[in-house]
């Protein structure tokens, strides 16, 4: 089997993933910064040890304001409810995941208002039009740093400067960018950030983070045991407890540690350069099948391509890739009507390949011969 | 449920009469049927004619369980239903729970309508005296087994295809199972074996569910040890009826060894609509096995088929089914995941 959907999880793990999760679970199976016992303080040592790292994957000022979250949307939706204020304003972009767009519209309902920047007509955003929005007044602009759909990037840093411009904050949505392309939050200018686990990082799904640049006010998501100030009837205001209630995923926070440690050794930019290389193979591939039309950048800069293969629907090339040829993709809308719209491919949406640091030239050669082959067989236009 | 059946009054009297007078049941068997909740599962043209003998018999409560709607091709043997629900795709349930009020009004009627699953079943089978076999699956059938076995509910099992049924009456823990008769029932298997795609003579269906009614009737008047042992089958055109024996198999995984696994666990057949499409994906287990030819020639007797390397093609109730070598189906015109589930079961594999 040809899996192409890191974009959705990345598969397979690196071997020290398995082994990490495998092992929290025997060696320090004790619930982390619950008890004095050596078990316990060992777990919570090893909790400790990845906020470190993960601060330093993304240079982030100060370790104990990495939240850990079930999720990237997870981490979101804590933002996003943690950070608005009633009656407050949001500007957002024309590429953003139902993982934003959804908690957003929900807060619509309770006076937020919320504005969408349009696209430039290149898989972009339009940043005069951001910047118009920005100007009638923002609490926070949030952003998705790479399109999940088109693979296309943001220029975050000038998005971060019109952000501050006009007194909002930056919460970038790294679904698809985190351990897949270089992230300098200080350098860019980012507020907040929001990560899954289990994808660009290589940790296990269950996993996710949020990073904080500074001690920002937010509400609680949820609340509950913290492990200290246990007579303290509020929730404690110290980060990282303030954001993290319960007994937190162990095993899975040292799978994501393992996979952190893994991007960390190949290096985040060969990772990049390696997925950009062979999506930037497959387009150029793609474009020479007739009928085929690829959504994204003459050159992509990271793994994801989208593409449609002439008459043979989007959901019929998936089924097929799969069943004839054991090739893995994703095909229709990708949790991403937004950015579906943006680019003209609603609501069949497309078939995309996304590929991970796993992936080779070969995979590219599969997918392209499976792909002149179904063109050539036209049958059932439906799908 | 409680309802207010009085069999004593004048009307019900002669209503029954020709039933209390039979030594078999009289007045003291009437007011347990009174008492009785059947439920029938399945609603073609085993549940429909069970229902009417059973309503008509004075069953106290009837829980009348199908998923579909009435459809034209139902109306050659499936005696309640008439032209207008056909017309109207009223839901079977509704539909035979409404006529069978006109036929007898003093019954409670309680029609559900759902796919029969591991999360519904037991609920549907709770409190019932008898559950008649009217369904169309071996995997339901399967299901009906567990849920009855479990909760010691005697079931009768009823099967009708082409122009022959088989029927046999299962009592908890006295007769065989389903399990003990055919082990592998709740394997899906292509193509399925179904009306759709073989055809039923209507008279072998009224055959098969008159048996069944009467051995509801002896469970429900309590006289359970009346009810036959035997697997019965009836062949219609080549006129042969003969009685199997049905033999209770020790150590049964389900009657013997009480292992429910189907109950415990979720759906076989993975349905997921498609996002952005009005289309439903249904994804057989990894361990079903498909006989594309087999299925190319079934399908081919009853629809104009078109075929390329990679899938074949049908049209069917304004539906457009693709179906791949690995025996998943796209099932475009629906985003119901139930509906798919259902059309897959009749035509590609149940």
């Amino acid at each position: 089997m040809i899996y192409l959907d890191n974009a959705a999880t990345t598969w397979p793990k690196p071997e020290a993933v398995y082994f990490a999760i495998d092992s929290a679970m025997r060696a320090h199976g004790a619930n982390p910064g619950r008890g004095a016992y050596r078990m316990s303080v060992e777990a919570e040592r090893l909790v400790d040890d990845t906020r470190h790292a993960i601060a330093r994957l993304f240079n982030a000022p100060a370790p104990e304001r990495v939240i850990f979250t079930l999720n990237c949307t997870d981490a979101l939706n804590i933002t996003l409810q943690g950070l608005i204020n009633p009656n407050g304003r949001v500007v957002t972009g024309p590429f953003e995941h139902n993982a934003v767009t959804r908690p957003l519209h929900a807060l619509r309902s309770t006076g937020v208002q919320v504005a969408a920047a349009k696209p430039d007509g290149a898989f972009g955003i339009d940043l005069d039009d951001f910047r118009a929005l920005c100007r009638e007044g923002l609490d926070f602009a949030v952003i998705s740093h790479v399109s999940n759909v088109t693979g296309c990037v943001a220029p975050i840093k000038e998005i971060a400067a019109i952000t501050h411009e006009q007194g909002g904050l930056l919460v970038l949505d790294a679904a698809q960018s985190a351990g897949a392309l270089e992230i300098d939050m200080q350098d860019l200018g980012v507020d907040v950030l929001a990560a899954p686990g289990h994808k660009g990082l290589y940790g296990p799904m269950g996993t996710g983070v949020l990073v904080l640049a500074a001690a920002l006010p937010m509400r609680p998501f949820r609340e509950g045991g913290t492990g200290f100030q246990s007579e303290n009837p509020e929730q404690p205001t110290e980060y990282p407890w303030r954001l993290e209630a319960g007994t937190i995923n162990l095993p899975g926070i040292a799978g994501l540690a393992a996979g952190v440690r893994f991007i960390q050794s190949v290096g985040v930019n060969m990772i990049a350069e390696h997925e950009a290389a062979l999506a930037q193979l497959l387009a150029a591939q793609l474009r020479q099948i007739e009928g085929v039309r690829v959504f994204g950048d003459k050159a992509p800069r990271t793994g994801v391509v989208s593409f449609r293969l002439g008459a043979t629907g989007v959901a019929l090339t998936g089924v097929i890739l799969d069943d004839s040829f054991g090739i893995a993709v994703r095909t229709g809308l990708h949790c991403a009507p937004a950015a579906h719209r943006a680019i003209g491919t609603f609501p069949e949406g497309t078939v995309r390949v996304s590929f991970g640091q796993f992936n080779t030239a070969a995979d590219v050669d599969a997918l392209v011969a499976a792909s002149r082959k179904i063109g050539a067989a036209p049958i059932g236009t439906a799908g | 449920m409680t309802h207010t059946n009085d069999f004593r009054s004048d009307a019900m009297q002669s209503r029954y009469a020709r039933q209390t007078v039979l030594k078999e049941i009289g007045e003291a068997g009437q007011k347990k049927l009174a008492a009785a909740t059947v439920v029938i599962i399945g609603l073609g043209a085993l549940g429909t004619n069970s229902a009417n003998f059973l309503a008509r018999a004075g069953a106290g409560t009837l829980r009348l369980v199908d998923r579909d709607v009435v459809d034209w091709s139902n109306l050659q043997r499936q005696s309640l239903f008439e032209e207008e629900d056909a017309a109207r795709s009223l839901p079977k349930a509704e539909a035979a729970s409404r006529h069978l009020k006109r036929i007898n009004a003093a019954l409670c009627y309680e029609p559900i309508i759902e796919d029969v699953n591991s999360g519904n079943i037991e609920r549907i089978v709770a409190g019932a005296s008898v559950v008649v076999d009217g369904l169309d699956n071996f995997y339901a059938r399967a299901l009906v087994n567990q849920a009855c076995v479990k909760h010691k509910i005697p079931w009768i099992y009823g099967a009708c295809l082409g122009t022959y049924g088989i029927a046999a009456t299962i009592i908890p823990g006295v007769s065989a199972c389903l399990h003990c008769l055919l082990p592998d029932a709740g394997e899906a298997t292509t193509p399925p074996l179904s009306c759709e795609t073989v055809g039923v003579l209507g008279p072998a269906a009224g055959v098969i569910a008159a048996l069944q009614s009467a051995e509801a009737l002896k469970i429900m008047v309590g006289n359970s040890a009346a009810t036959s042992p035997y697997l019965i089958h009836a062949g219609l055109w080549d006129n042969d009826f003969s009685e199997l024996p049905a033999v209770r198999v020790s150590g049964c995984e389900v009657c013997g060894q009480h292992k429910y696994g189907l109950l415990e666990s979720g759906s076989r057949m993975a349905a997921a609509s498609l996002c952005g499409r009005d289309a439903v994906q249904v994804m057989p287990p990894a361990a079903f096995t498909m006989d594309f030819d087999l299925l190319r020639e079934t399908l081919g007797r009853i629809f104009k088929l078109e075929e390329n390397a990679y899938l074949l093609k049908f049209h069917v109730n304004g539906m457009e089914v693709m179906v791949f070598h690995d025996g998943r189906a796209m099932i475009f015109g629906t985003s119901d995941p139930q509906a798919a589930l259902a059309l897959y079961g009749k035509y590609i594999g149940g």
